[in-house]
């Protein structure tokens, strides 16, 4: 269980986050939206200690994160950002295997060597283990990523739940791979993880998200079930444009269309 | 890598074998010629074995108190230099950086030029083995003023730009040897003539006394940075990723300048400014076995003391009888070779990557 508490972040005399609580909970897939600069992944870079200098506190199982400790919950939390600097030549499963390192002290065992084998074939890359990371598209690179953060917390802990945070994780992958994510992202959620995705697609929310929350201008609009939260109403306030819903016959998840700006 | 289907361990193996090589090739090379089994009868009467086996006392001489302690010190300085930069290519995320480009050894040597010129009036009350202690420490300190001064100069939220950087290490090393320069310049004789040497970087000066001192920090600090290889692997992937994977991104930048600050400027202050090697050895490693930093620093090592080895017989060789400054070599071949790895690196990564 993750929980925000009147978390205000501000930079200079701009009020970037204002307020904000919220509550989340391990087996739903969360999603964070909100027009560009909402402070949707200012939210998320608190959440995940990046940022420390704000105001208000996070709790881990409720226990207060420590602004300055990053080792213990390293082994239990994975974030996973927009897009990484990485320029040096490695090989995809080295980079994977960093994903082990909050796990191990000198030499990874058996088992971290296992767990990034099961990692990369969970993302479908059995393939790539010799490959130059260097030479992979951005989309593989992305993939190879998130199977780096899903073998940092590949192991279910006895008495903790799991964190995971993906920071608008999909934008560089191609349709199949954008919901292959989400779907791995929803079977890591409903394995008692508490899951946060930060996304711009109003319709991949829809279709994948449990509970969402809605930012605008660093505040809080709605939060809750998706369908209660992403209404037609909700969209149109905060992003300025007309919709309307159709709802698909078979799966009878409804589908925003956009129709002009307001 | 895929580059290579090397283990690690042949890799080392190999470098090893080619260490041991070239330094007794290396003992052997110069006017006085000396035997295998010259070296191996002034080892074992060295270490008290065969007190009186019978040995040409010039070849034992020159060979314990001339070429030995060379050959150590370029063996230990150039796996020093080649592990700093090492590690100062995993700090900045850039595989172009030496201790050369980013003031590291000018700090030095201007620390050390000051001694130089005004540290005999300063310090002449003091015993020699302070004074001995002093060059090291006022190297010591200005090469960790002015690495601290391009990297966070460099550096704006956490992120180093390259171009910045290398503007910036530009600028203070064009500080730090403007300075050495005016010291030079208010220098008397002899002391302006030992600075110009030593900004050249060689090794005739090696003696039991530097060795000591040399090998007392450069190993240590080599085996702790082995400690930090797999923080710095993480610090690869950026600075907020490693923080994600537990690691302490603050503390271990400042540990890394130290360390890198301390094997560089005790190397420095005692063979002078020898450019290149730092920035060309651990680069030749990343092609032929990828970046991981275990394997950069162990093969740095090995890698740049033989580098080192073969510079400083070149250097004695070209003109013999007389003596090249090492340094002369190292940016003769160095530079021409940091060429090509532009050229071939912007081929590699056009978007983004290391020049972004």
């Amino acid at each position: 269980m993750l929980e925000v508490k009147n978390v205000s972040y501000k930079i200079g005399e701009h009020q970037i986050l204002d307020n904000i609580s919220a509550l989340f909970e391990p087996g739903k897939l969360t999603m964070i939206l909100g027009p560009n600069g909402s402070g949707k992944s200012t939210l998320l870079k608190i959440i995940s200690n990046e940022i420390n200098n704000y105001s208000g506190s996070v709790h881990y199982d409720k226990k207060l994160l420590n602004k300055k400790d990053t080792g213990s919950v390293s082994k239990i939390r994975a974030v996973l950002s927009q897009e990484s600097e990485l320029s040096f030549p490695l090989t995809v499963e080295e980079v994977v295997m960093m994903g082990r390192y909050p796990h191990f002290n000198l030499r990874p065992s058996k088992k971290d060597t296992e767990i990034c084998h099961q990692a990369l074939k969970r993302m479908k890359m059995d393939s790539f283990h010799e490959r130059n990371y260097l030479t992979l598209s951005g989309g593989e690179k992305q993939r190879v990523h998130f199977a780096r953060v899903m073998a940092q917390i590949w192991e279910q802990p006895e008495d903790k739940y799991r964190y995971l945070l993906l920071d608008e994780p999909i934008a560089s992958l191609d349709l199949n791979y954008q919901h292959e994510f989400l779907k791995i992202a929803k079977e890591v959620a409903q394995q008692n993880t508490v899951t946060i995705v930060v996304i711009h697609d109003i319709n991949l929310a829809l279709q994948y998200a449990d509970f969402v929350l809605l930012i605008n201008k660093g505040k809080i609009v709605a939060m809750g079930n998706t369908l209660e939260v992403i209404t037609v109403e909700n969209i149109q306030e905060i992003y300025a444009l007309r919709c309307r819903v159709v709802q698909d016959k078979t799966s009878h998840i409804p589908y925003f269309i956009v129709e002009s700006s307001i | 890598m895929n580059t290579s289907r090397l283990k690690y361990a042949t890799l080392y193996s190999i470098l090893s074998v080619l260490l041991l090589l070239t330094m007794f090739l290396a003992i052997r090379t110069g006017a006085v010629h000396i035997t295998y089994r010259e070296i191996f009868i002034s080892l074992a009467k060295a270490f008290g074995f065969h007190p009186d086996a019978k040995i040409e006392p010039i070849q034992e001489g020159v060979f314990m108190q001339i070429r030995l302690p060379r050959v150590l010190l370029c063996v230990v300085i150039g796996a020093g230099l080649s592990v700093s930069g090492a590690l100062m290519q995993a700090l900045f995320r850039n595989p172009i950086v030496e201790p050369g480009l980013i003031g590291t050894s000018s700090g030095a040597a201007f620390g050390a030029a000051l001694i130089f010129v005004v540290g005999k009036s300063f310090f002449a009350q003091y015993s020699q083995l302070l004074g001995n202690m002093i060059l090291p420490l006022s190297a010591c300190v200005f090469s960790f003023i002015a690495t601290m001064l391009v990297y966070r100069l460099s550096s704006s939220y956490g992120k180093v730009t390259v171009t910045i950087m290398i503007l910036v290490g530009v600028a203070i090393n064009a500080i730090a040897v403007s300075c050495t320069g005016f010291l030079s310049y208010i220098a008397r004789d002899p002391q302006a003539r030992s600075i110009t040497f030593w900004s050249l970087g060689t090794f005739s000066g090696a003696n039991w006394n530097s060795v000591c001192l040399v090998y007392a920090v450069v190993i240590p600090c080599i085996f702790l940075a082995l400690r930090y290889s797999k923080a710095l692997n993480a610090l690869l992937l950026g600075e907020s990723e490693a923080s994600y994977l537990g690691i302490n991104t603050e503390k271990l930048k400042t540990r890394i300048i130290i360390l890198n600050t301390l094997i560089v400027a005790v190397g420095t202050s005692a063979v002078g400014v020898i450019g290149f090697v730092g920035l060309i050895v651990p680069h030749l490693l990343r092609m032929i076995k990828g970046s991981d930093n275990r394997f950069l620093i162990i093969g740095s090592a090995l890698m740049g003391a033989v580098i080192m080895n073969v510079a400083d017989m070149v250097s004695r060789i070209v003109i013999a009888p007389a003596e090249l400054p090492i340094g002369i070599v190292t940016s003769f071949v160095g530079a021409p070779v940091f060429i090509w790895i532009l050229r071939r690196q912007k081929g590699i990564h056009s978007k983004g990557g290391y020049y972004a």
